[in-house]
């Protein structure tokens, strides 16, 4: 038992840097641009595929991987921004049209890898596989890399928006997107920029995962659905708090096992956000809208 | 032959599942994304009702119906209380759970597999068995359905939807609880779909998983904005084609998964470009309307607006005690972060007389508004109307108050008749509640010609009454500003705030309303507190004013007086 809840803390604190890594890729989008990127899934799995490609197409070493994802990610979330929400945003569509749009592009491009890939997973070709092991906690050269690597690209965004000139106009336009047009922020480069970083470390997120697991073309359901509820769990505004809460996510999702059978996950994360909104409608640190 | 009902009866059940979701999508702009599992609800309870418990089709397509209405309830009033994609991020995790619960809780749904051996429905020892045997039944669930529908959004009900699409806070400002209409719609959009579910259920007399996945709510999404959102017929025309569509696409060569593939490219190009080049869908919502105006012609002589209008607010006032302050503010503050925007803010306004509340740009003016009209929580102070405290009150209760807001950008109802624009204004109709539309229909529509009488009124009283039949988006702005005094005035409340009514007009309609205004306040005897920026306006409307500063109210006298005083001068218009 004492063993199984070690293994059970190692595994969730894995989960939980990938939860929280999911978490502000979706967050800086979301608080920045209030546009529900529904297609921020196909970005994770066109990454996934990337990185994939590069190594069986392309006899790169996986290294080269990483790179690769990144940069399709931030490619096509840059993409989506400027061929199909900035000509939605310049005709004043709703929320909800860029919702259905986004929905839209994500199912086709889904359905689209489907038919180039087919449903059968690809593994990474190359990434270590020797099982580690500290005292009682056994682990793979992928979880130790997902875990540092997520911990590291969160700190970089934090820090990034907190001290650099970009990071500030990034949270202006967030915060309010008239008043930082009026001092002069080119908004369309801003969301850009945000779509940009986002995506491309949804992008990394994608090659950890493709490390760790397989790649499919719906790859990117999972890890996006608990991205977007972290951001709404954690409180829309604060993106730190998009990390916590995919911090929580992960670990209630592997402690619940103790309780629970494995196909409950997704049951256990939707019940905390219902619980959380019920009680505090704001988020665990996040602030009103007003 | 029996290949054909098949489709057709597809069609139908598809028809009503689409209508359900349109009702929720269209009429009120919310969406859900996990429309599938409502009619998962009503197939598990109808197929579990009849095979386990033997009951008749009809106990389980009402059981279905009530049970997805409770979770439609239950999903949509933590969600929408907060905003509208609070609800996509519940439906979404709903849509996953549910699927997951019905694969995995094998002991109640018997899993993948599915519930086979659902009996065929019978009705006076006829069976519906076979496809052709089946369509009358399905065609009249269809017809109840959207007859419901109908009914719903042709209504005063239903204009309320409108509204809340158009601009819920302007909405709300009319006196509407616009969560109780949002989650009501929802609620009966999951159990109409129930019933589509259920329908389904005892046709195929087998069900499973499949056939209520995420993909399944995406499809039937594709079918509501293929149709046109809030167009009526439109989910006929969205089901058909895309019921039809994959019958034809059996004949295309390929493996069944290719097809099933081709599809989903299909449906997802399908939304993008809809969303791009026809938002409004195949049959747009306005296609045919402008609607011929009934009650124009025997609009009495003497429905000179300010008097008809007054019939019941005379007796109300005086009921309330008459206080001589119709409103009063004392301390109110308001700080955002670190900026306080009002600080201990007090104000008395005289009943029946017009105050100024003037200063500069970002003064604090209109949050003065949003804190006296509960659109912001204030951290510190009181609000009495008539001498009845209104603090903290949600801000659709105030009209029981008497008490109404304009807006300084208008926020008319723009895809929305004008006339519709003042009747949606009219309080304590009873067309808005769903219970009434349905049981005593006589009286809403007695009541709804009292109403259309009335708007005339207001509507005269602005000189609009020869465009009420347009749409108040192809209106001038001047006309816009009327308009939106006429739906003002239709709350009949009796303490107006008015947020620069004349901003952005030429001169002779900032005129025209000025002696609009002073007609409201004299002969409608009504009292209101004017924000304004032209000084012109202020000194022929006021006789009294405050002004406002940094969020302080610095004075307050006759405006010429202020204005003359030369420190207040200086800050107004920044002067060394």
């Amino acid at each position: 038992m004492r063993i199984l809840i070690i293994q059970l803390f190692v595994n969730g604190l894995i989960t939980a840097s990938f939860y929280a890594l999911a978490g502000v890729t979706w967050g800086v989008i979301y608080r920045t641009t209030h546009i529900f990127h529904f297609s921020h899934h196909l970005v994770f799995s066109v990454a996934g595929y990337a990185a994939i490609l590069v190594t069986t197409e392309a006899h790169l070493p996986y290294f080269f991987s990483f790179f690769a994802a990144v940069a399709v990610a931030a490619l096509l979330g840059c993409g989506i921004d400027a061929f199909l929400y900035r000509p939605l945003r310049r005709r004043g569509a709703t929320q909800a049209t860029t919702f259905l749009a986004s929905l839209g592009l994500g199912t086709a491009g889904v359905a689209l890898l489907l038919l180039a890939f087919t449903s059968s997973p690809r593994r990474l070709v190359g990434f270590p596989t020797k099982v580690l092991s500290i005292g009682e906690a056994f682990f793979s050269p992928a979880d130790l890399t997902m875990t540092i690597i997520s911990w590291a690209m969160i700190g970089s965004l934090l820090f990034f928006l907190a001290k650099s000139k970009w990071g500030k106009a990034i949270r202006a336009v967030g915060s309010n997107v008239e008043m930082a047009r009026n001092v002069g922020l080119n908004i369309d480069r801003i969301y850009l920029l945000v779509f940009a970083i986002g995506s491309g470390l949804f992008g990394a997120a994608a090659f950890l995962f493709a490390a760790k697991n397989v790649a499919y073309p719906t790859m990117g359901i999972h890890p996006f659905f608990m991205s977007f509820t972290a951001v709404f769990l954690g409180g829309v505004s604060s993106i730190p708090g998009h990390a916590l809460a995919g911090v929580i996510l992960g670990f209630s999702e592997s402690l619940g096992m103790l309780v629970l059978p494995g196909e409950y996950k997704t049951m256990i994360a939707f019940a905390i956000l219902f619980v959380v909104i019920i009680i505090r409608p704001e988020g665990l640190i996040g602030m009103k809208r007003g | 032959m029996d290949y054909i009902f098949n489709i057709l009866v597809f069609i139908l059940i598809y028809a009503v599942w689409v209508q359900s979701l349109n009702l929720i999508m269209g009429y009120v702009g919310v969406i859900s994304m996990g429309h599938a599992i409502f009619s998962g609800i009503g197939a598990y309870t109808a197929a579990l009702i009849s095979v386990h418990l033997g009951y008749h089709f009809l106990v389980g397509t009402v059981a279905g119906f009530l049970l997805a209405t409770v979770v439609g309830a239950l999903l949509a009033i933590p969600s929408l209380r907060v905003r509208n994609e609070y609800l996509i991020v519940f439906t979404v995790g709903f849509q996953m759970v549910a699927y997951e619960f019905m694969i995995t809780a094998r002991g109640i749904t018997e899993g993948q597999g599915g519930i086979p051996n659902i009996p065929s429905p019978q009705l006076f020892g006829f069976a519906f068995n076979t496809p052709f045997k089946f369509l009358p039944l399905a065609l009249v669930t269809t017809v109840i359905c959207f007859a419901i529908v109908w009914r719903l959004v042709n209504s005063p009900f239903g204009r309320v939807l409108k509204a809340i699409r158009e601009d819920e806070s302007a909405c709300r400002a009319l006196g509407k609880n616009t969560l109780k209409f949002k989650v009501l719609v929802f609620a009966l959009g999951g159990g109409i779909a129930a019933i589509a579910g259920s329908t389904m259920a005892y046709f195929i007399t087998f069900i499973s998983p499949v056939s209520f996945s995420i993909e399944i709510s995406i499809f039937i999404i594709v079918m509501v904005v293929l149709g046109g959102e809030a167009s009526f017929w439109g989910p006929l025309v969205g089901a058909a084609i895309l019921v039809g569509l994959p019958e034809v696409l059996r004949f295309l060569p390929g493996t069944a998964g290719f097809v099933d593939v081709l599809r989903e490219i299909f449906y997802g190009l399908i939304l993008m470009f809809m969303m791009i080049f026809r938002p409004q869908g195949i049959l747009p919502e306005y296609a045919a309307k402008t609607k011929p105006l009934k009650g124009f012609q025997d609009l009495p002589d003497e429905a000179d607006a300010f008097s008809a209008a007054e019939e019941r607010n005379t007796a109300s006032a005086e009921e309330k005690g008459g206080s001589p302050q119709a409103l009063e503010i004392t301390g109110l503050s308001k700080s955002f972060g670190g900026l306080q925007a009002v600080k201990d803010a007090s104000l008395r306004l005289a009943s029946g007389k017009i105050t100024g509340l003037i200063g500069p740009n970002g003064c604090g003016k209109t949050t003065v508004f949003n804190l006296i009209t509960g659109f912001l929580p204030a951290d510190d102070g009181k609000v009495y109307v008539h001498g009845k405290e209104i603090t903290g009150k949600a801000p659709y209760k105030l009209i029981d108050d008497g008490l109404v807001r304009s807006w300084q950008d208008i926020r008319i109802f723009k895809d929305m008749t004008v006339l519709d624009n003042v009747l949606v204004a009219r309080p304590r109709q009873s067309g808005e509640e769903i219970l009434r539309l349905f049981f005593s229909p006589w009286r809403v529509a007695r009541q709804e010609r009292e109403n259309v009488r009335h708007a005339f009124g207001y509507l005269k009283m602005v000189g609009l009454t020869d465009k009420a039949g347009h749409l108040a988006g192809s209106l001038s702005t001047a006309e816009q500003k009327l308009a939106a005094l006429a739906r003002l005035m239709a709350t009949e409340c009796r303490v107006l705030l008015l947020d620069e009514p004349t901003a952005a007009l030429d001169l002779e309609s900032v005129e025209r309303i000025i002696k609009l205004i002073k007609g409201i306040a004299k002969q409608g005897r009504k009292t209101i507190l004017l924000i304004e920026h032209n000084l012109d306006v202020v000194r022929g409307l006021v006789e009294e004013a405050y002004f406002m500063s940094e969020g302080k109210v610095l004075a307050h006298g006759e405006p010429s007086a202020l204005m003359a005083d030369p420190k207040l001068a200086e800050v107004y218009f920044g002067i060394d």
